[in-house]
């Protein structure tokens, strides 16, 4: 029962939820005037979502003042992790999420570091191209080119050293194309498979074949 | 649905509220419909062949599958932990299922090898999961008291909350091998760059495509696109889930033979199998 | 060790100051490299905008958070500036709640700058920003039925739809009332929420770089009319309105940013080539 039971209902609501997705008169179904079933599940999603986050601040919590408490290595940035988490929530709570103090800590703090984090990649990609691009067999060497021309093609530099008025339409040119064509196919092809591959997962869990979000590990 | 969401042609056409009286207007929902419908019966007839023990055809080997056993040992030589991680989805997502069977995998090789496994996530739902999917591998294994489930860490529901928190752990507790398992965002090379400047050996597995050259370039082994889902079916060792990756790729030859006929079709100038499919 | 053994040894971090170095150097000294502008996918952005009529309505879509504020915020600024210019209305929602306050403050940068050049833009009747609201692609489809019902009948600070004259025209997001539909996207929820529900509406695309590969398909196919692709599409847009700003600028630090990598790769693939002729194992 304990584990067929959970089966049962991941089927009901698949089933529930493709017919709300592929039947207009579920999706159309009002429970009343101007307000749809749909939509109010739909609604019903988002608080279990806001509970999951509860969970998660609790088990953060408990995880960080375990931390604390044994004094275990770098113990106090658990401190001031918990200063940062409680301090901004009750900041949001108290004086509202419109207020002056909330919009500045997420424009002076949040955005900046948001951004801080994303630019890394430019210093990532970087160093991992310098270690992974090496011309190791034909398709590496592809790969390589390729990769030259998309980067060009794209910035000032690679307009200067070959127009995009000169033959083949310069790196742009051919970038575009690249782009256009091979670029076009792959992505479409991996997105039939992906779509095939998760579509097959889905079966597989709402079968009772994959049991594992039970917790097995079989 | 993903086969809403993934559907690639398009054109004009006027449409009206509904399709055949219950479809709603959107493109593709009668086709998509009866394509699911398929697709459900193919799984089903191949899951029953290789029940019935008749033949089905082979999966092919996929190198980054092998690569699993190697890096959990190479972690346990070197007395380094395994780091494992899924972002982008949340409990109720396919990427999530098809991370689990990842998960135990890697679970019961670090049980069995009596290595630490670390597990950082960004769901606390998916988090229970993965905490009871080890647990179980340890006990398993006969090593219930191996299990920390301070191991398996709950970081930040915020993007870049969660890398700069696993980028960290990573740079602490300097793990041999790391594996990057699911859909990723921009924090994918973060991650994987995070993992190569402490020498692990790195492997992903994930359908984020614009991610695809981070990881092949940062990564050492990669599994791309739907590499991950039959992966995923591959690590149970049934016949019975191989049945639905024979039924994915009989899908995919229906939908080439498709792709070859409208596209032959429209260069003698009908639309027919494109306004079928947009139906 | 050899030089290039040296090199393919090196430590990550002297390719980090390189880039820094020169990531930096153009930002304080602009070297003015040309832009070229992209007839597939930025003009057409350009020509719908200035092919409608002041006070038509078009609909914009914040998808973004602060992580690509850095490539999608100047997309945004020049788009949005370009239809006020215009006349053009704008109805401002926001698929990610993460960058719906950055979008507002991104619409208000530029109504100031228009306001010092003496162009009055005035909230509710020239644009409306109704912000995140909570239902993911549910909201959106109730949206195209009641729009006021669906958002509740309140802009993203609080206003009254009531009160914005702008909101006595758009009772439902239909195509009578919308335009087309611009999107400024850097990941999900995004693009599919408006190819799937908004098929037969004109989609235009604002995206940060990786995922112009992964979306040029629906270029293609004719699913969305146009694209600004990253840093550069928000430069060409800039230069097309005749006001080049920060992404003009900061071209030239993409361009000296893409020649260091392609110098590294170089040498590394001749360090690498030596090193091995020579039999010493390469990093």
């Amino acid at each position: 029962m304990k584990r067929e039971v959970p089966m049962v209902l991941a089927l009901v609501f698949a089933i529930i939820r493709i017919g709300f997705e592929l039947l207009q008169p579920m999706i159309a179904w009002e429970f009343a005037p101007g307000k749809t079933v749909f939509s109010r599940l739909s609604f019903s999603l988002t608080f279990m979502s806001v509970m999951g986050l509860l969970m998660g601040l609790i088990n953060l919590s408990r995880q960080h003042i375990n931390t604390i408490r044994r004094k275990r290595e770098h113990w106090v940035y658990s401190v001031w992790l918990l200063i940062v988490l409680y301090g901004y929530a009750i900041i949001g709570l108290i004086w509202g999420p419109d207020s002056n103090t909330f919009i500045w800590i997420y424009d002076a703090l949040i955005v900046p570091l948001d951004s801080t984090m994303f630019s890394m990649l430019a210093f990532f990609i970087a160093s991992a191209a310098y270690r992974a691009f090496r011309i190791r067999n034909v398709e590496s060497t592809i790969l390589l080119v390729v990769a030259f021309i998309v980067m060009l093609g794209n910035v000032s530099i690679g307009e200067m050293i070959w127009s995009s008025e000169a033959w083949l339409g310069g790196f742009k040119g051919i970038k575009d194309w690249i782009l256009s064509v091979p670029n076009t196919a792959h992505a479409r092809a991996l997105s039939i498979g992906i779509f095939l591959g998760a579509y097959a997962a889905a079966i597989r869990v709402f079968l009772g074949l994959d049991k594992k979000y039970l917790g097995g590990t079989d | 649905m993903a086969m809403k969401t993934l559907m690639l042609l398009a054109a004009e056409a006027e449409a009206p509220l509904t399709k055949w009286g219950i479809f709603p207007n959107v493109d593709s929902a009668v086709f998509g419909m009866f394509f699911g419908i398929a697709m459900i019966i193919l799984v089903y007839v191949m899951i029953q062949r290789a029940r019935a023990g008749l033949p089905i055809p082979e999966i092919r080997r996929i190198p980054g599958m092998e690569a699993f056993e190697e890096a959990v040992g190479r972690a346990t030589e070197m007395g380094r932990p395994v780091h494992i991680t899924n972002y982008a989805e949340d409990v109720g997502d396919y990427d999530t299922w098809a991370f689990w069977a990842y998960l135990a995998h890697v679970a019961k090789l670090c049980a069995t090898y009596d290595t630490r496994v670390i597990n950082t996530n960004t769901d606390y739902l998916t988090q229970a999961v993965n905490e009871e999917i080890i647990k179980q591998a340890y006990l398993e294994a006969g090593r219930p008291d191996a299990f920390n489930p301070d191991d398996v860490r709950y970081c930040s529901p915020w993007q870049f909350g969660y890398t700069m928190a696993v980028a960290g752990i990573i740079a602490r507790e300097k793990p041999a091998a790391n594996f990057l398992i699911g859909y990723f965002y921009a924090e994918s090379l973060i991650l994987a760059e995070a993992g190569a400047l402490v020498g692990a050996i790195q492997i992903a597995a994930s359908s984020a495509t614009a991610q695809l050259p981070f990881f092949i370039a940062a990564c050492d082994y990669t599994m791309i696109g739907e590499e991950f889902y039959a992966g995923a079916a591959a690590l149970s060792k049934e016949p019975v889930i191989y049945g639905s990756v024979v039924a994915q790729d009989i899908g995919r030859v229906a939908f080439t033979i498709i792709i070859i006929i409208g596209a032959i079709m429209n260069t003698f100038g009908s639309d027919a199998m494109i306004r079928l499919i947009m139906f | 060790m050899t030089f290039w053994e040296k090199m393919n040894a090196m430590d990550p971090r002297w390719i980090f100051l390189g880039m820094a170095v020169l990531l930096t150097i153009p930002v304080l000294f602009p070297l003015g490299l040309a832009i070229t502008i992209d007839q597939e996918t930025t003009v057409p952005i350009y020509n719908w905008i200035e092919n409608l009529n002041p006070g038509d309505i078009v609909f914009a879509d914040v998808s973004y958070s602060g992580g690509s504020a850095g490539e999608l915020g100047p997309q945004h600024k020049a788009w949005f500036r370009h239809c006020m210019l215009k006349g053009v209305k704008v109805v401002w929602v926001a698929q990610w709640n993460t960058g719906a306050q950055l979008g507002y403050e991104f619409c208000l940068e530029v109504v100031e700058d228009l306001a010092e050049e003496g162009i009055e833009v005035e909230y509710g009747v020239d644009w409306v920003y109704v912000g995140w609201k909570a239902g993911g692609t549910t909201m959106w489809r109730n949206m195209q039925l009641d729009f006021w019902d669906a958002c509740a009948k309140e802009d993203w600070v609080g206003n009254s739809f009531e009160d914005l004259p702008l909101m006595q025209r758009v009772k439902k997001w239909d195509k009578e009332t919308c335009k087309g539909i611009m999107l400024f996207t850097a990941g999900s929820p995004g693009v599919p929420t408006y190819t799937t529900y908004f098929h037969d509406y004109d989609i235009y695309l604002g995206d940060v770089a990786v995922q112009v590969p992964g979306n040029m398909n629906l270029l293609r196919a004719g699913q969305i009319k146009g694209m600004l692709c990253g840093l550069p599409g928000a430069a060409q847009y800039e230069i097309l309105l005749g006001r080049p700003g920060q992404a003009v600028k900061l071209m030239d630090a993409q361009s000296l940013g893409h020649l260091w990598i392609i110098v590294l790769v170089i040498l590394g693939n001749i360090g690498f080539y030596i090193t091995r002729k020579s039999g010493t194992p390469s990093g």
